[in-house]
């Protein structure tokens, strides 16, 4: 392998120079089919002249990156392990059918119980694992696209040294010398890692550095809580993690927390809240949210305050003198009005032991300290909130750049991370890396840091591996794969046992001695359950915050009027790492609708006062860094607030991911991770037409969205606008089921779990930005938002509209083939292979649910693509209509399962992609027939009302309206 | 000669447009969701109308008996022929699957599938087929007396094969001419009522949708005047430059300019009519979508369209009240070519605005043609001249036999 | 040369009045199987050539009222009997919505009726007629009246009574 780099073959990497994904490919092959290439492979390295002779399909495979190898070879066969099913699955079904296997996903942070469904062995389709406590059978975006990154086609495949195709046996190799070099103090030796979530992981890291004494492990996220932990560190002296308990708490006063759609346990916390959010059943929580920017979290608050986020300390700080709390700095009002501050204070006093005071992750550590001390003044602490003590931290990659650039470090690992792309710009991770002899990049895909490693390594994807993780709650459970890798890689304990000098062991071994503890039996269960029983159950320590935070209390740096730059990390891209999923691309974005690149979040009336509009180019400078891109005017945000969101701009993500928007980290600094003050905005010349897929933002006088107060509703205020009109035809549905769809607005979080959700389970195209702009997304459940009220502090309400299976079709009507029908269960399908596509159907629907496949947007070419497709879902070719068909391949596998027992289709029996991702379940589907259905009851909810009724299209969706639990002395100040 | 070059020009772009179009898939125009119309039908409706005067012409005048129509009927038919052979086009060129369009009509089939009788787009292609068929048999059955003139005169043998087989035979017997009376008179009859009932269709087309602004029972008459309107237009546009070219003022007098004029008037005025009974509806019916469309057309994202609208199909017509304007041909063609543009927009504003934004505020969305749009509208314009020009060449412009018999009456009247 | 290998006798006249004359001229000197040709309908002729009412309108007017009504039975087999499906909540026999295309069938049934009737009574299309091989004939189509006396008696005795009401030209027309 090592003659691959020696100037000989100067030519053909000239050859393959700038060429990327596809078309690199291609130059692969070209070269293959160069006769010089050939003889100099032959002579260079006779090993490989065979494979140059080969013919395309024979030289990709051995690149593994056809799916001669990835599908047929890989999708066919099961993992050689036993892997053990999910315990709930249906006995006895043919191997046709879907197979459920539970497992686990470390995704942005958190580590999630999912089940994958598998199709003659592909994983097709991730669903939430109910008995997890971080899933709740819940899922969302990420977790719903993570499938399609197994099957991206743009994953490293195998290794490679300085660019050059290579082997594990070179790697090895390589590591047996240096290994012996470092005998035993191993003295600049370093890994960086992610944060570590597998206990296996823990372990070997731990035999890691007995085995080198002198080495250290370094960890980087780009996105953490580090300052919510030096917070704990300030408040009880030893690092904490919160847990919160919404479902316990009847006051919520958030501060810039997004527990419902950002952080870790976000899933969790989300059910936990919607939990306490149905009026007809229980009481109502209320949800104070202060921030800088808007959340989805925001969104949601009963009041919502905007207030610099350079300010919500003072806020809190302001909170707790109303509490009556002693010996606070005194400051300049926060710009909270005292109404406001006194209200708050006496709810959350009113509501001692059942309230909570979260902060979140952005805000710096001495407000999460007097966070601590509120909360533990209320008697909070141990109820509404709960702390659970965690290691210090590991030392971070400012250290090991420290000591790259002392020339310290010699030899350096690096773990699924990119510093490189997502580190602070301060610290020149190139630069220092420079000066490191050896360095070895192990990652999914051939990223920024892999480009600038000697060597990299193809990581074997989750679903390809055995591994275990703990939960931020700390529950524990067993990561089981479900498909062979479908390249030539390697579990990251693998990787590790490798750098441990053991060749031989595989990754079901490594992990199973970790769990020696568990015999088989139990082994099995949890593998089958996806969670592990609780082992010891320790009483969660209750600390006792110590106050002289308060004493510390750092002034207010800047003054009032400066512009502030906010971080916040993208709702979909996380940290940059999912960059290359086109599904999470595409997803609009929970409060902007933006799709394919960010911009800068800019205020109304910041926007007003410098003349800028959506789209407008500007370029933000703070402390001599500048970044330029385009403004989106956001209702909502503080007016001297602007924010950007990480994870664009990547340079090397592969074909779906690379140069899209802008990277907000060529401004970050280590001492301004979250919130830079002093921050320049200037106009640039230009603009930008940003792909939004939601032109109109206000409700404009219909009566789309509705909404009341939770006293109205307790006044019995019907929702329901008018009775449906008479018709003059009669009922002609006469099936045995009647499917209906409720939403409920009130739980709806605007997450956008469900559109992806549906793209995964239904082929839905993606057909990228420029396709986006001309109106042609796909999605088939879209979530819209609207604003009320004034710009700056406007209500916002989230509303996903699939089709709404009318009784009445419209679109049926005009279809003059027929492609458009009902059936007997009262849904409104549509015949693809009918379709000619005169498009009147789209025309004459009022709710402009349909979508047609302009072009031919299905990818029909890419074969490692193919291997996530659901078999039960028609792929659409261009020219046809498509929309929402409930899922009805999943209400027919239902039927078939009903009839072969010949009983009926029970309730909840038949679950749809869109409502089994819904975080807070505000999605109910079911047999409007059946006088028992969930969803039955919830159409005879006070809150139920019907859109657009008045067109008398009598939808088989349904709403329930939105309902806020204002503070009653809060009139209008709300 | 320039001219005929301009139109191959045009045709090439437009037969390069299709093949694009085909294999490539609509996506090349503007249109999207929820502008899934724009350009493709309002061209197609655009050239069905300009069909009408034709028929009108030579089917409903020639009922009510009118003599002077006997020089245009010819030179109409034939328009109405290209024109709607031209506009059936679009309706198969804007499917999503163009080359499946046969599946509109009802035939035995594997799938033992039938068409959706309910919905408008099959009405209209039933009624797009008759008239298509109706009106060329029309046209030939009244050239076919021609043909034998044509046969007799020719010098060169392919004319005499030619033209004789077109005239089938045709001997002039007094038998024949009777039989040839009664049927051109019944084929009137019945012409009128269908071209009629085919605008009424393509009306039917939008106003069987629940969107505002299409929901409308004015619509069927409303789009038989429009027809009406832009098919004078077309036809003074056309009539006025071929009279100059092959000097046929001796036949296609001032006078006929005048009744076409008279008629285009007429027609406008029903239009103008229909504008104000659309926006009176949107008030007197208080439903809130419509007023919102109809303040959109005031001063919404393509209020210009309506006001161009405005411009050219009621004021512009405004003069045509006055004799000299009606007896002065530029001034006539002017008007027309300016009551076509009108006529487009018209039918654009109509599509357009009504889908921009409906009922969901969320699902509001504009449209913007692309160069393929243009391609399609300025090449099927190409198309219809070459066929014009072509026809002119070789078939006679003016029916011989309505003038022969045209001047036998006028002298048995001096007599 | 005999009756039998002659076709008929034409004259050539450049008026149809002087045409009418010669009509009644022939058919008073007793000649039945008379035939005139004009290079347009002359409406005057219509008395003085009596022929029975052509059933034009009638094979029309059948043809439509069948197609209308075969196009009714059409859509209401294939909608309700054939192959029912729900459509937008509607009934499945729609009638208003039927009619329509039943007009429109109807319509055009009838002018293709109308049409092939046209040629089927004028024995039409016939590329070769005798009359062709006259060379005057030619004119008939443009600006020249002919008629054309089939009948057994001698040419001159016909040519008489055709000469005398101004016929430009006499000719034997042959098979």
């Amino acid at each position: 392998m090592s003659s691959m780099n020696d100037d000989s073959w100067a030519p053909w990497r000239a050859r393959l120079a700038g060429q990327r994904g596809h078309r690199y490919w291609r130059a692969l092959e070209d070269l293959a089919a160069d006769a010089s290439f050939r003889e100099h492979v032959a002579s260079t390295m006779p090993a490989w002249s065979q494979v140059a002779s080969m013919d395309r399909r024979g030289f990709l495979k051995l690149l593994g990156a056809s799916l001669a190898m990835a599908g047929l070879t890989g999708c066919g066969r099961p993992p050689e392990d036993s892997i053990v099913p999910w315990l709930r699955m249906p006995e006895g079904q043919p191997d046709a059918d879907a197979i459920f296997y539970a497992t686990t996903l470390c995704m942005a942070g958190e580590a999630v119980g999912v089940l994958v469904q598998t199709h003659q062995g592909r994983p097709t389709k991730i669903e939430g694992n109910p008995q997890h406590p971080a899933s709740a059978g819940a899922t969302g975006p990420q977790l719903q696209a993570a499938i399609l990154d197994l099957w991206d086609p743009d994953r490293s495949m195998t290794p490679r040294r300085l660019g050059d195709i290579g082997t594990w046996d070179a790697f090895a190799a390589d590591v047996g010398q240096w290994r012996s070099r470092f005998a035993s103090h191993g003295a600049g030796l370093r890994i960086l890692s992610g944060s570590i979530r597998s206990p296996t992981l823990q372990a070997q890291r731990k035999a890691w550095l007995q085995r080198f004494p002198g080495a250290k492990w370094h960890v980087h996220e780009a996105i953490d809580d580090r300052q919510a932990l030096a917070g704990a560190q300030q408040a009880f002296g030893r690092p904490y993690r919160c847990r919160y308990r919404l479902e316990k708490a009847d006051v919520v006063l958030s501060l810039e927390a997004d527990l419902l759609d950002g952080g870790p346990a976000h899933l969790a916390y989300a059910w936990g809240f919607a939990q306490r959010r149905d009026p007809e059943r229980g009481t109502m929580n209320r949800l104070y949210v202060v921030e800088g920017t808007p959340s989805a979290t925001g969104t949601m608050a009963d009041h919502r305050w905007a207030i610099s986020s350079a300010r919500i300390g003072d806020v809190l700080v302001e909170v707790a003198v109303a509490l009556g709390m002693k010996g606070l700095p005194t400051l300049t009002p926060s710009g909270l009005s005292h109404a406001r501050i006194a209200a708050l204070a006496r709810d959350l006093q009113a509501h001692r032991g059942r309230g909570l005071v979260v902060v979140g992750a952005c805000q710096p550590p001495h407000v999460h300290a007097l966070a601590h001390l509120v909360n533990a003044w209320l008697d909070n602490a141990g109820k509404t909130v709960v702390y659970i003590s965690i290691d210090d931290a590991l030392p971070g990659l400012a250290e090991l750049c420290r000591d790259a650039r002392a020339g310290q470090v010699e030899t350096l690992f690096i773990l699924q991370a990119n510093p490189v792309y997502d580190a602070p710009a301060d610290l020149d991770v190139s630069a220092s890396f420079a000066k490191i002899r050896h360095t070895v990049h192990y990652g999914l895909y051939r990223d920024e840091t892999a480009h600038i490693c000697e060597w990299h390594l193809p990581a074997s994807h989750p679903l390809e591996c055995w591994s275990d993780a703990q939960s931020c709650d700390g529950s524990r459970s067993i990561a089981q794969p479900l498909i062979a890798p479908l390249y030539d890689t390697r579990s990251p304990h693998e990787l590790l046992a490798l750098l441990l000098g053991d060749i031989e062991q595989r990754g079901q071994a490594i992990v199973r001695n970790q769990w020696k503890a568990l015999d088989d039996t139990a082994w099995i269960a949890a593998l089958r359950a996806g969670v592990l029983p609780e082992m010891e159950s320790d009483e969660p320590d209750l600390p006792v915050p110590a106050d002289e935070v308060l004493r510390s209390w750092p002034l207010r740096q800047g003054q009032a009027t400066e512009l502030v730059l906010l971080w916040r990390p993208d709702p979909f891209l996380h940290d940059g790492t999912y960059a290359n999923n086109g599904w999470l691309q595409e997803c609009p974005r929970p409060l902007t609708q933006l799709t394919w690149g960010n911009a800068a979040l800019v205020s109304p009336a910041l926007a007003a006062r410098r003349g800028l509009n959506t789209g407008d180019l500007v370029t933000l400078k703070v402390r001599g860094r500048a970044l330029t891109l385009p403004v989106w005017v956001m209702p909502g945000q503080a007016e001297s607030d602007i924010t950007v969101h990480l994870g664009y701009g990547r340079t090397l993500a592969g074909r779906v991911g690379s140069e899209v928007g802008a990277s907000a980290y060529i401004l970050r600094t280590q001492d301004a991770l979250w919130m830079a003050a002093g921050l320049e905005l200037v106009r640039a010349d230009g603009h930008v037409d940003l792909a939004s897929t939601q032109s109109h933002d206000r409700m404009e006088g219909s009566e789309s969205v509705r909404s009341s107060s939770l006293t109205a509703l307790l006044a019995g205020a019907a929702m329901e606008s008018a009775p449906t009109p008479p018709s003059l035809y009669e009922a002609t549905q006469s099936g045995d089921y009647a499917w209906g769809m409720t939403i409920d607005l009130n739980a709806c979080i605007g997450c956008k779990g469900c559109t992806v959700a549906c793209q995964a389970e239904n082929n839905i195209p993606v057909v990228g930005a420029d396709e986006v702009r001309r109106g042609h997304a796909m999605h088939w459940i879209r979530v819209d938002r609207y604003y009320a009220g004034s710009p700056d502090a406007p209500e916002t309400v989230h509303q996903p509209v699939p089709c709404m299976h009318c009784e009445h079709a419209p679109c049926e009507l005009v279809c003059p083939v027929g492609a458009t029908v009902h059936d007997s269960d009262g849904l409104n399908v549509q015949v693809y292979n009918r379709c000619v596509g005169t498009r009147f159907c789209s025309n004459n629907c009022p709710y402009k649910v349909r979508r047609f496949n302009f072009l031919q947007y299905a990818d029909l070419t890419t074969e490692s693509l193919k291997g996530q497709r659901n078999p039960d879902v028609t792929v659409r070719n261009r020219g046809v209509m498509e929309k929402c068909t409930y899922c009805i391949q999943r209400i027919e596998k239902a039927h078939i399962q009903a009839d072969r027992e010949n009983r009926a289709i029970a309730d909840g029996e038949v679950v749809t992609a869109c409502q089994a991702a819904c975080p807070t379940r505000a999605i109910q589907f079911g047999n409007l027939k059946d006088s028992g259905s969930k969803v039955r009851r919830t159409r005879m909810s006070q809150r139920h009302y019907t859109l657009l009724a008045e067109l008398n299209t009598r939808p088989r969706t349904t709403y329930l309206a939105r309902v806020r639990n204002r503070h009653p002395d809060l009139g209008e100040d709300a | 000669m320039t001219g005929f070059a301009l139109a191959l020009l045009f045709t090439g772009l437009f037969v390069a447009g299709i093949v694009h179009l085909l294999s490539t898939g609509i996506g090349i125009w503007g249109n999207n969701i929820p502008v899934a119309w724009a350009f493709d039908i309002a061209n197609y409706v655009w050239w069905i109308a300009i069909g009408m005067a034709g028929t009108f012409i030579s089917a409903a005048l020639h009922l009510a008996r009118q003599p002077w129509r006997a020089p245009l009927n010819r030179y109409a038919e034939t328009m109405t022929v290209f024109a709607v052979s031209i506009s059936g086009l679009f309706p198969i060129f804007h499917l999503g699957r163009p080359w499946f369009f046969y599946w509109l009509a009802p035939y035995p089939n594997r799938m033992d599938l039938w068409p959706q009788w309910r919905s408008s787009l099959l009405w209209d292609f039933f009624a797009i087929v008759a008239y298509l068929i109706v009106s060329l048999l029309y046209w030939y059955v009244g050239l076919l007396p021609d043909m034998a003139t044509l046969r007799d005169r020719a010098s060169r043998r392919w004319q005499q094969v030619f033209y004789g087989l077109l005239a089938m035979g045709w001997r002039g017997e007094v038998r024949h001419w009777q039989r040839h009376e009664t049927l051109s008179l019944l084929l009137a009859g019945l012409a009128v009522p269908l071209v009629f009932s085919v605008h009424s269709m393509v009306a039917l087309d939008f106003s069987e949708g629940l969107l505002p602004g299409w929901h409308s029972a004015l619509f069927p008459p409303f789009f038989v005047a429009g027809a009406l309107f832009s098919g004078f237009a077309m036809v003074l546009v056309l009539i006025i430059p071929l009279r100059r070219w092959y000097r046929l003022d001796a036949y296609i007098r001032l006078i006929h300019l005048d009744h076409l004029a008279k008629m285009m008037l007429a027609a406008g005025l029903v239009i103008d009519y229909s504008y104000a009974m659309e926006l009176f509806d949107d008030w007197y019916g208080q439903d809130p979508y419509a007023i919102a469309g109809a303040m959109a057309k005031f001063h919404g994202p393509y209020a210009w369209v309506y006001w161009i609208t405005m411009a050219c199909n009621v004021v512009a017509i405004q003069p045509l009240w006055f004799e000299r304007v009606r007896n002065t041909p530029w001034a006539l063609w002017a008007v027309g070519i300016l009551v076509l543009l009108g006529m487009w927009f018209e039918r654009f504003l109509l599509i357009v605005n009504s889908l921009f934004h409906d009922f969901l505020p969320s699902s509001a969305g504009l449209f913007y043609p692309t160069l393929w749009d243009l391609v399609f509208l300025f090449g099927s314009i190409g198309l219809f001249f070459l066929l014009l020009m072509t026809f002119v060449r070789v078939l006679p412009l003016l029916s011989m036999v309505e003038l022969r018999k045209l001047a036998h009456r006028l002298t048995r009247r001096s007599a | 040369m005999s009756g039998l290998e002659r076709y008929g006798v034409m004259a050539i006249f450049d008026s149809p009045e002087s045409l009418r004359a010669a009509i009644r001229a022939v058919s008073d000197a007793g000649c039945r199987n008379v035939e005139a040709y004009t290079p347009f309908a002359v409406e005057e002729l219509d008395e003085s050539l009596p022929f029975p009412r052509s059933r034009l309108p009638c094979v029309m007017l059948i043809a439509g009222a069948a197609a209308m009504l075969g196009m009714l039975a059409l859509q209401y087999y294939s909608a309700v009997v054939d192959y029912p499906v729900h459509v937008g909540g509607r009934p499945l026999a729609s009638w208003p919505a039927f009619l329509p295309a039943a007009f429109e069938v109807g319509l055009l049934a009838a002018a293709v009726a109308g049409v092939i009737g046209m040629f089927v009574g004028n024995g039409l299309p016939r590329l070769h007629h005798p009359v062709f091989d006259v060379e005057a004939f030619a004119r008939v189509s443009q600006d020249r009246f002919a008629l054309l006396v089939r009948d057994r008696r001698p040419v001159d005795e016909i040519a008489a009574c055709l000469v005398g009401c101004g016929a430009e030209s006499i000719i034997e027309v042959h098979p």
